[in-house]
């Protein structure tokens, strides 16, 4: 059975993240990050979601360090928000999922 | 300095603000400064989900468009009392290390410039907004590519702030961190703060007035090149007009379906 649900951390650097993630069998299927932050290129970060599909949720170190190569590698600048509130977001997100 | 606008189509409003921006990035434009307006619409950050910040159902109501730009940030409500700027540099623009954090606060300068000349004191409050006291009249979004910096804002002149807060959903966190309950309260209008009915062409000309001030230079009236033209034409199908587009990164939501039906609707009134 899978579970959506929603994740949203405000950041100390003024903006939002916002997080709706899919679960499946303990596992991330996708998770879309979205918000009011400032970034480029665009286009990259739909490869967020496909880049933390199939982790287990209970894996916080993996996401934690896909997500930090995703910002490293792919990501040329970013505002009002930092790495780590798309952590958080998407652990308050997995968390609601129980 | 361009006034081009196509209050009724805002998808080819925002085809023509990125073809403006690319333009100057490759040279075929100098550095541009454009005042337009958009009738009703939203416009909603390019990284924001329609259906967690738009009420799409009062936008149907209301008869509010809804389109997605090529900047961050978040969703503002346009209307024709509301006055949109734009400045486009190539790069190395005069703004300090082409930071897009610092083009706000020089581009908001200029704005608080421009409206100190109708006796308002307004401030830049980082990370994005002008705000007359504790309320905000202002805000900007911006990109940064490897030929051009952009900056883009808004200004409520006189907009209709009671549409503006049936059709935005702002998340209760965001309001919460301005120290306030809703948006109504976070929100003012140049009208209500001068106390008179000013023009929409007094605010253009203080404002104006403004970034000559702070840019050190005086705008020169011009006009759109086929170039651009040709290059908003062609953004504005494949991108702007596009579903696919302004659905932005949601294409998994359940209510995907829903939103694509009343963005059909709602676009299905722009004429050019």
């Amino acid at each position: 059975m899978e579970l959506r649900r929603h994740g949203i951390q405000r950041s100390i650097h003024g903006k939002t993240v916002r997080v709706c993630v899919t679960i499946s069998e303990g596992r991330i299927v996708n998770a879309v990050f979205t918000g009011d932050f400032f970034g480029e290129p665009v286009e990259a970060f739909q490869e967020l979601s496909r880049v933390l599909a199939g982790l287990k949720i209970t894996e916080n170190e993996k996401i934690d360090e896909v997500i930090d190569k995703f910002f490293e590698e792919k990501v040329t600048w970013l505002a009002g928000a930092s790495p780590e509130d798309f952590k958080l977001a998407l652990i308050k997100a997995i968390e609601g999922a129980g | 300095m361009l006034e081009v606008e196509w209050r009724e189509d805002p998808y080819y409003n925002m085809a023509v603000e990125e073809a403006l921006a690319l333009a100057v990035g490759e040279g075929i434009a100098p550095n541009t400064l454009r005042f337009w307006r958009n009738d009703n619409t939203i416009v909603i950050g390019c990284f924001q989900c329609l259906s967690l910040e738009i009420r799409l159902q009062e936008c149907l109501k209301h008869g509010v468009k809804v389109v997605r730009r090529f900047t961050g940030g978040g969703a503002v409500y346009h209307d024709a009392q509301n006055l949109n700027y734009a400045i486009s540099f190539k790069r190395p623009s005069p703004i300090s290390r082409d930071d897009v954090l610092e083009g706000y606060r020089v581009v908001g300068r200029a704005v608080v410039r421009g409206l100190r000349r109708l006796g308002v004191e307004a401030n830049f409050v980082p990370v994005n907004d002008i705000q007359i006291g504790e309320r905000k009249v202002s805000g900007m979004a911006g990109a940064l590519t490897t030929k051009f910096l952009f900056i883009h804002g808004c200004i409520l002149v006189g907009s209709n702030i009671e549409i503006l807060s049936k059709v935005l959903n702002v998340p209760r966190e965001k309001l919460e961190a301005k120290g306030v309950g809703t948006v109504r309260a976070r929100v003012t209008t140049i009208r209500d703060e001068v106390g008179r009915d000013i023009s929409m062409d007094e605010v253009k000309d203080a404002l104006l007035r403004g970034f000559e001030e702070e840019f050190h230079v005086e705008f020169e009236p011009g006009e759109l090149t086929k170039w651009e033209l040709d290059v908003a034409e062609k953004l504005y199908r494949k991108k702007y007009a596009s579903i696919e587009w302004n659905l932005g990164p949601c294409r998994g939501c359940p209510e995907k379906d829903r939103d694509i039906h009343i963005f059909k609707e709602l676009s299905s009134t722009s004429t050019r």
